[in-house]
Order: structure tokens, then C-alpha cells, then sequence
């Protein structure tokens, strides 16, 4: 009876450790990158705001990490070629979901350690300095700390693992309107984030150990019974779904309007780059025609005008929006350019993509157009609704205290970064390709690639600043833009070039870190 | 009709430059040495089989002929000019457990097909669809392997390219869809102006079609025989298959 | 209209270890002297027979020059290959396949001793 899960656990756990600190070069790694978090928190955040304040970013970040990876595991076990045999190995389908999850929370614990670790030493560094604003900060205080976000860290882990799992079951049916609270769920600890960095009593107070002593009790209460719900829940309909699924799209919903797609849904050009560009776009187009996608997209759209009805009550927070709807137009398109090669399911389409007759090029260039356009025009939707919630509410101050000069001025200059920035981080993105070949440019990308998605950060650090979004971007601001794209341009373009030339390597690694020993795909 | 007038075709192809030509190619994937020192010729206007057991390197050989890898050593030659990407046109490449895009239907990736590929022909897409029966409304993501296997042949062999390769067509294919597309690639390259190289192993099935087989075996060239002469001495393509690997 | 005649796989027994082209000339000689291919009856080009057949065009191209040269079957330029309506080479056909078929009875008969009349007086014999 136990002999099974045992191995089925094995099984998924094994998926995780070329992920894990388990042999002395991922040891190096997993150093490297908490002391490069600990450097960074130091000389970003610094003595900025409490110490409590910095376990509680931490444990927003652990929560991420355990709701967002198992959601993206949901999301991609439907294409997973290994699904059937999981499917049909002889053990309640119950079990194979509890080895599934048990492993994710295993994983997810290495990191949350990690994450405690790095916000541990964040709070010793800056009590052994002393440099606190207000009274010293005492042992009892740290070590408080430590015992009370140790234990919420430990407790966040099950819960949102369990929350990321359950999407498993919201793919089919009248379950697909859970996806709403679903989001809504994994969306609040994004948008908390703002909130534990105030400073007030009113805040502080619930960062203090004895609270989030008491908040971590209740957690772990709701996180035993969420785990239970959610293997109850995904057993009964997910799995379900997931053997009757058919890969490569809902194969059901389609047939039922056969008639209608025996008539092309698209606009062919006649050749050219603008044929492969009309290729690349109708993936986007087709992902947009999904119901959910739809009903997603007009949920997203309907948040983001209330949000935009409230926000324009007050200048910053109407900049603070399209500050950060900025940057998730600047690091989307990298990320969905990136799966797009790296997926075990897309690598099966890049042998067919690779051999239509066209430059590498042309190709890359008319892929990355392409996801541009759609993101583009995807956040252009998001905008319009924000702008029409704020138009509602009259403009409020935001409208009120507008000067064309500095406020066009600092909205251009933001859209210009952002866009700028993005489309460099695609490009040197594109260049990792060449990783595959070269020991040195993969130790080059590890950091590149992790820390890439800070680069938004900085820039709220450097470049815009309160006082610039207060006062405007002067003359010096746009020559240091002007020198940036100088520099970055070249680069961009090289690492572009770079991309182009070896992207065939991506088959060739079907997995970085090698799972399989000789990751050829030669059955010949 | 001029049934026989194409064998001179044949004859004069066979003086150009051969449709592929592979010199010394060898090819290091992860220190392990995937081929090494492969050299052989396919004669322009044949149907040529690369046979050879699982893990021999025929997929990998492949790769290098349709320039999607470049050689590490030697040369490959397709009509005479190296390999590589820029040489794309020149052939017709359908790749081994390769997928189309899933959410077209048939019909919406054949209508991008014909305009993403310069030498589409529009008449032989309409025979072909006919003659391996591709259902236009469906949906590629729906399809069963059979059905996507001859789409897939489809889209490869609509074109006019001179050179058409094929890797494993027939894998997980029913027998019905594999006659099918035997019958195919044997209309299409019956005058004479269309070189093909067919990776399979399904020998038995296949073995009538060659007119030459390439046998690679452990990374490198085991053999290569006309099929003609390997009968005139009282030798199937079989026999000849297990005298070099068995 | 003359007949048109469309091969299918199960028309012709093929050994993969002898020549191809040679089996076909073989087969479809018989069947031309049986009658089964009428004088006058049209054949598939090539390509046809080639996609019905699922051999090489090439073997089928040596097929039809061979009994081109045979005189069995016609090229007319424009119109397609035919079975040939003259009598002399169908006869001829006939007379090869009657020669070939008493070579063999002859080795038969050989291999037990007898000569081909007394083979046939053996085998009439009444028990």
C-alpha cells in the first residue's frame, strides 16, 4: 500500500533535483545567488524600511514562487508527453497528485529556506550596523523574527502550492469561472507588496512577531485544510479532465463549429516576411480567441478600470500604474519569446519553423514582431480600460495638476525606457542560444537571466525616481537615455544576430540541466 | 504520354552535380561522437533510403543536410553548393516527430503554407489532398498521427523543390495512410526531376521504392549499394540490411 | 475505345531478391500470351503504374522498354502505351511461354530418368 507512493514521490521528486543544491556545483550556484539577493536587498532596500518589513517582502516572494510554479506545472502538464503514462500507472489518482504536490512543496521549501536565510542575514547586517532610524534593534527582536517568519514561511509553502494546483481542475466545464477568484487569489501578494513597505504604526504593528505568530497558526490551519480540498477537489474533476484531455488545443469545442472552421479565420499575405509574420500572429490571434482567454482578458480589463477609477484620485498613484502596466508590457514579451523555444512541445514545431525557406533572421525578427504586436496591443486594451475608469471619475488630480510640458515629457520618457529596455532584454535574451555552445556565455546568462527581470527595479531606483515623477525628466535624463541606447543598441542588435545564428541548438538541450544524459532526439 | 523518353531525363540528370553530396562529416553532440567520417553521394533524379538501426545517427545526419546544424568537420553539398540555412529552397524537409501549429485546422496551415513557401504549387496541393485524403476543417491539434503524418506529407511534397527529404514518414502511421503516402512519393518523383532521401524502417514496405540504399550504422557510413545490382546477385534490400547489422 | 487496365499489388507475385523489372516483363509476357492482357488494351503511364504498384518509376520504365523491345506493347507519342494488336508478336509471346514451360517438364522428367514422352505416358497411366 505504501510502497507506491513512496516510489511515485520518488519519481516526481527526482523531476526537481537538478534544480537543488544536492552537488557541489549547484552548492556554488545556489551561494552565488542568495549572496547576489542579500547584496542586492542590502543595497536596494538598506535600512529603507523595517527589517519586518523586509521578512514580509520575503514571504510575499515565498508565496509567489509556491503558487506560481505549481500553477505553471498545471498549465503545462496538459502537453507534458509523459502525461499518459502517469495517467495509467496503477495507483489511485489521488496518490499520484499527493507525490506530485508533496515533491513541489519539498522544492518550494529548499527555496522559502533560502528566501529566510537571505532576510535573516539582511536583519543582522543592519542591526550590527546600527544604522536603524529608529531605537537599536534587539536580539529578542531578531531572533523573534526569525522564529515568527520561519514558521509563516513553512506555512506558506503548502498553502499556495495547493492554491497553484488548484487550476488543475478549472481547465473544462463550469469550473472555468473559478479561474476569477482563482487569479484574484495568487494576484494578492503582487499587490501587498506596496503595502508592508509603509512605514505607519498601523502597518508595523501586524509585521511584529507575536502577529504573524498568530497569522501563521491560522495559515497552517487553513493551508492543512486547502491541501486536503484541493486533492479532493483536483482527483475529482482535474484529473478527470486531464486523461480525457487530447494535446494541442480543445479538440471538443472545436469540432462543434466544423463548418465554420473550414473557412480560414485569418488573412494570408501573398509570401514574404509579412507570410511569416501572418504564421507567428495567428498563434496570439488563435490564444485570444479562447472563451477563458476572453473572459479572463475582460475580468483583467474591468480590475484595471476600477482600479483606474480609484488610482487618479492622486498624481503618483495614476503614474504608479502606468508605471508598473509598463513593465509588464517591457518583460512579457521575453518571457512568452523564451517558452516559445524552450518548451518540450514547442521543440517538436521548431524542426517545421526552422526549415521554411527563409533567413534565420527573418524568421526570429518576424516571431518577436509578432509577440510584440500582440502584447501591445493586448496592454492597449489594459490602458484604454484604465483611462476610461479614470476618465470617470473626471480625471481626478491626476487630470487637474496635468502640464503638458512635464507630464508629456515624463510619459514619453517612461515609454521609452520601458519599451527600449524591453526590447534590449529580449534581444540579449534571444543571444542565450548561443549558451548551448559556449561554457563561458552559459555562466554569462545564469545571473543575465535571473536578474534580468530586477532590471525594471533599477530603473524605478535610478532613473525614475520620486523627485523626477514629481518634478519631470530634464534635459540630463533624456542625454543619459541617449547614451543608454548607444550603448545598448549595438549590443541588442549583436545579441539578436547572436540568437539568430544558433537557435537550431535548442533541440539539440532539451533540458538545461541535462536530465537526460545525451539529450539527442536521434531514434534513427 | 512519353513513358520512355524520361529515363533520358534520368540520364542527363544523373551527368549534373549529385543532389547530395556528404564529404568526411562528422559531428560531436555532448562528447559524444554522434558521426564521424560519413561520406556518400545521392545521384540527382533517385530515390535514395538511409536505413540503419535507432541511434545510428540519421536524424542527426539529417539535421546537417537541411543546414538546421552545421558540420563540425567535412562538408555537405546539396546540388553541387554547401548546405546551410540560405539553401532552404532547394529542398523539402519533413522532419522526424515533428508538429505543425495545432490550433490551425488543415486548411488555415496549408493557406499559410502556400504563401510561406515560394514554390507551392496550388494544383499539387489540391491532387495530393485528394490522393492522401486530408480533411481541410479539421483541426491539426485533433488529428491523429496518421492524419497529422500526411498533412505533414502534404505540405512537403506540394512544393516544387528539387530535393525532398524525409524523415521516418511513416512512424505510428496506419497502413492504409503509409500506402498512401508510398503511392505519393512515387507519383511525384516519376519524372525524373525530384531527388528524394527517406529515412524509415520499414523496410519491408519501402524496399521497392529505393534505388539506392545508404546503410549508417554506429555514426558512420556502413555501406552503400544500387539496389539493382544488390538483386542481380540474389540480394533483397533485407538480406542485405541483416548481413551489415545483424 | 480500347481498354484501359490498371494494376493493383495483387497482380504480380514479386521476389525482393531477383530484379524487379525482370519479374514484371516475366509476369505481364504470361499474361499478354494468357489473353488476360487483350491486344489492344491501353496501360498506365508510368507515374500511374509506379503510385498503383509502389515501386520505383524506374523499374517500371525498364519493364515497358523491355517489352518494347519484345514488340508486346506500343508507344504511340501523345496517346499512351498499348498491348500490341499484331498477331506474329503475340504468337511469339506464346511460343516462348509454351518453350520455357516444356524446358522445365523436361528437367522434371530428367530428374527421375524419363524422357518427356515417357513422363506424359507416366502420368496418364491408369492405376
Amino acid at each position: 500500500m505504501k510502497r507506491h507512493q513512496d516510489a511515485l514521490f520518488a519519481l516526481e521528486w527526482r523531476s526537481y533535483q537538478p534544480y537543488l543544491p544536492l552537488d557541489a556545483k549547484s552548492r556554488l550556484i545556489w551561494g552565488a545567488t542568495l549572496l547576489v539577493l542579500l547584496a542586492a536587498s542590502l543595497a536596494f532596500i538598506g535600512d529603507s524600511v523595517s527589517i519586518e518589513s523586509v521578512f514580509a517582502f520575503g514571504a510575499f516572494l515565498v508565496a509567489l514562487l509556491s503558487g506560481y510554479i505549481s500553477m505553471f506545472q498545471s498549465l503545462i502538464l496538459w502537453e507534458n508527453g509523459f502525461r499518459e503514462w502517469w495517467l495509467t500507472i496503477p495507483a489511485p489518482r489521488r496518490d499520484l497528485l499527493r507525490a506530485m504536490a508533496l515533491a513541489a512543496m519539498r522544492m518550494q521549501a529548499y527555496a522559502a529556506f533560502g528566501i529566510w536565510l537571505v532576510c535573516g542575514l539582511h536583519g543582522l547586517v543592519i542591526a550590527a550596523m546600527g544604522t536603524n532610524p529608529g531605537e537599536a534593534i534587539t536580539g529578542t527582536r531578531l531572533l523573534g523574527d526569525w522564529f515568527a517568519y520561519g514558521f509563516l514561511y513553512a506555512m506558506l509553502v503548502p498553502l499556495f502550492t495547493a492554491v497553484g494546483y488548484l487550476i488543475l481542475g478549472m481547465y473544462y466545464g463550469w469550473r472555468r469561472w473559478l479561474v476569477l477568484p482563482f487569479f484574484l487569489v495568487l494576484m494578492l501578494p503582487i499587490l501587498s507588496f506596496a503595502i508592508v513597505a509603509n512605514p505607519t504604526e498601523g502597518v508595523q504593528r501586524w509585521l511584529q512577531p507575536d502577529a504573524v505568530f498568530v497569522c501563521a497558526l491560522i495559515g497552517s490551519a487553513l493551508a492543512a485544510l486547502l491541501y486536503r480540498g484541493m486533492l479532493a477537489f483536483v482527483t475529482r474533476y482535474g484529473m478527470t479532465d486531464l486523461a480525457r484531455h487530447r494535446p494541442g488545443g480543445h479538440a471538443k469545442a472545436s469540432e462543434g463549429k466544423r463548418s465554420e472552421t473550414a473557412r480560414s479565420r485569418f488573412r494570408v499575405a501573398n509570401g514574404g516576411f509579412a507570410a511569416i509574420y501572418g504564421l507567428e500572429r495567428a498563434r496570439f490571434r488563435h490564444f485570444a480567441s479562447l472563451t477563458l482567454v476572453r473572459i479572463l482578458y475582460a475580468c483583467a480589463c474591468v480590475l484595471i478600470g476600477i482600479g483606474g477609477y480609484y488610482v487618479v484620485r492622486e498624481r503618483s498613484g495614476a503614474l504608479s500604474l502606468i508605471q508598473v502596466m509598463l513593465i509588464l508590457m517591457a518583460v512579457v514579451p521575453a518571457l512568452v519569446l523564451s517558452t516559445l523555444t524552450q518548451f518540450e512541445a514547442n521543440k517538436r514545431r521548431i524542426d517545421w519553423w526552422l526549415s521554411l525557406p527563409y533567413g534565420r533572421k527573418s524568421l526570429l525578427f518576424a516571431r518577436m514582431a509578432a509577440t510584440w504586436v500582440s502584447i501591445l496591443t493586448w496592454m492597449g486594451g489594459l490602458f484604454a480600460a484604465a483611462a476610461a475608469g479614470g476618465a470617470l471619475h473626471g480625471g481626478g488630480a491626476f487630470a487637474r495638476e496635468f502640464e503638458a510640458g512635464r507630464d508629456g515629457m515624463l510619459l514619453s520618457f517612461m515609454v521609452l525606457t520601458y519599451l527600449g529596455g524591453g526590447l534590449v532584454i529580449n534581444c540579449i535574451l534571444i543571444g542565450q542560444s548561443y549558451a548551448f555552445r559556449n561554457r563561458l556565455v552559459s555562466w554569462l546568462y545564469v545571473p543575465l537571466v535571473s536578474g534580468i527581470y530586477f532590471v525594471p527595479l533599477l530603473v524605478d531606483k535610478w532613473i525614475l525616481t520620486d523627485d523626477k515623477l514629481q518634478r519631470g525628466v530634464g534635459p540630463t535624463s533624456w542625454i543619459w537615455l541617449g547614451i543608454a541606447a548607444a550603448a545598448c543598441v549595438p549590443l541588442a542588435v549583436f545579441c539578436f544576430n547572436l540568437g539568430a545564428r544558433w537557435v537550431h541548438l535548442y533541440p539539440f538541450n532539451t533540458q538545461k540541466a541535462g536530465r537526460r544524459s545525451c539529450a539527442l532526439r536521434d531514434t534513427a | 504520354m512519353g513513358n520512355i523518353g524520361n529515363v533520358e531525363n534520368r540520364a542527363a540528370s544523373a551527368g549534373k552535380a549529385p543532389a547530395i553530396s556528404c564529404r568526411e562529416v562528422g559531428m560531436t553532440l555532448k562528447k559524444k561522437k554522434v558521426l564521424a567520417n560519413v561520406t556518400f553521394e545521392v545521384e540527382a533524379g533517385s530515390l535514395t533510403g538511409l536505413l540503419g538501426p535507432n541511434g545510428a545517427g540519421k536524424s542527426t545526419l539529417m539535421r546537417i543536410l537541411t543546414g538546421l546544424v552545421p558540420p563540425e568537420t567535412g562538408r555537405a553539398d546539396l546540388f553541387g553548393a554547401p548546405a546551410g540555412p540560405e539553401r532552404l529552397g532547394v529542398l523539402s524537409f519533413l522532419p522526424d516527430r515533428g508538429q505543425l501549429p495545432p490550433y490551425l485546422t488543415a486548411g488555415e496551415w496549408l493557406q499559410f503554407a502556400a504563401s510561406l513557401y515560394p514554390d507551392w504549387s496550388k494544383t499539387a496541393e489540391r491532387d495530393l489532398a485528394e490522393e492522401l485524403g486530408v480533411d481541410r476543417a479539421q483541426r491539426i491539434g485533433a488529428m491523429s498521427r496518421g492524419e497529422e503524418a500526411r498533412l505533414q506529407l502534404l505540405t512537403c511534397l506540394s512544393r516544387q523543390a528539387p530535393l525532398i527529404v524525409l524523415d521516418e514518414p511513416f512512424t505510428g502511421v496506419d497502413l492504409v495512410s503509409r500506402e498512401r503516402i508510398a503511392s505519393a512519393v512515387v507519383g511525384e518523383m516519376a519524372d525524373g526531376e525530384r531527388t528524394f532521401l527517406i529515412a524509415t524502417h520499414d523496410i519491408r514496405e519501402m524496399e521497392q521504392l529505393f534505388d539506392r540504399i545508404v546503410l549508417v550504422g554506429k555514426g558512420t557510413i556502413q555501406g552503400s549499394y544500387l539496389v539493382d545490382d544488390l538483386r542481380r546477385s540474389g540480394r533483397s534490400v533485407e538480406s542485405c540490411y541483416r548481413e551489415v547489422f545483424a | 475505345m480500347p481498354p484501359i487496365r490498371t494494376w493493383t499489388t495483387d497482380d504480380f507475385r514479386l521476389d525482393p531478391s531477383r530484379p524487379l523489372y525482370e519479374q514484371f516483363v516475366e509476369q505481364m509476357r504470361a499474361m499478354i500470351a494468357k489473353g488476360e492482357l487483350e491486344p489492344g488494351t491501353r496501360l498506365p503511364s508510368v507515374r500511374e503504374a509506379a503510385a498503383s504498384l509502389r515501386v520505383n518509376p524506374t523499374t517500371i520504365m525498364k519493364t515497358y522498354q523491355e517489352l518494347e523491345r519484345l514488340s508486346l506493347i506500343v508507344t504511340h507519342r501523345g496517346q499512351g502505351t498499348f498491348v500490341t494488336q499484331a498477331e506474329t508478336a503475340i504468337h511469339a509471346s506464346r511460343r516462348l511461354l509454351a518453350r520455357t514451360a516444356v524446358a522445365q517438364l523436361q528437367e522434371t522428367a530428367a530428374s527421375i530418368g524419363l524422357t518427356l514422352e515417357q513422363l506424359l505416358a507416366l502420368a496418364h497411366e491408369e492405376e
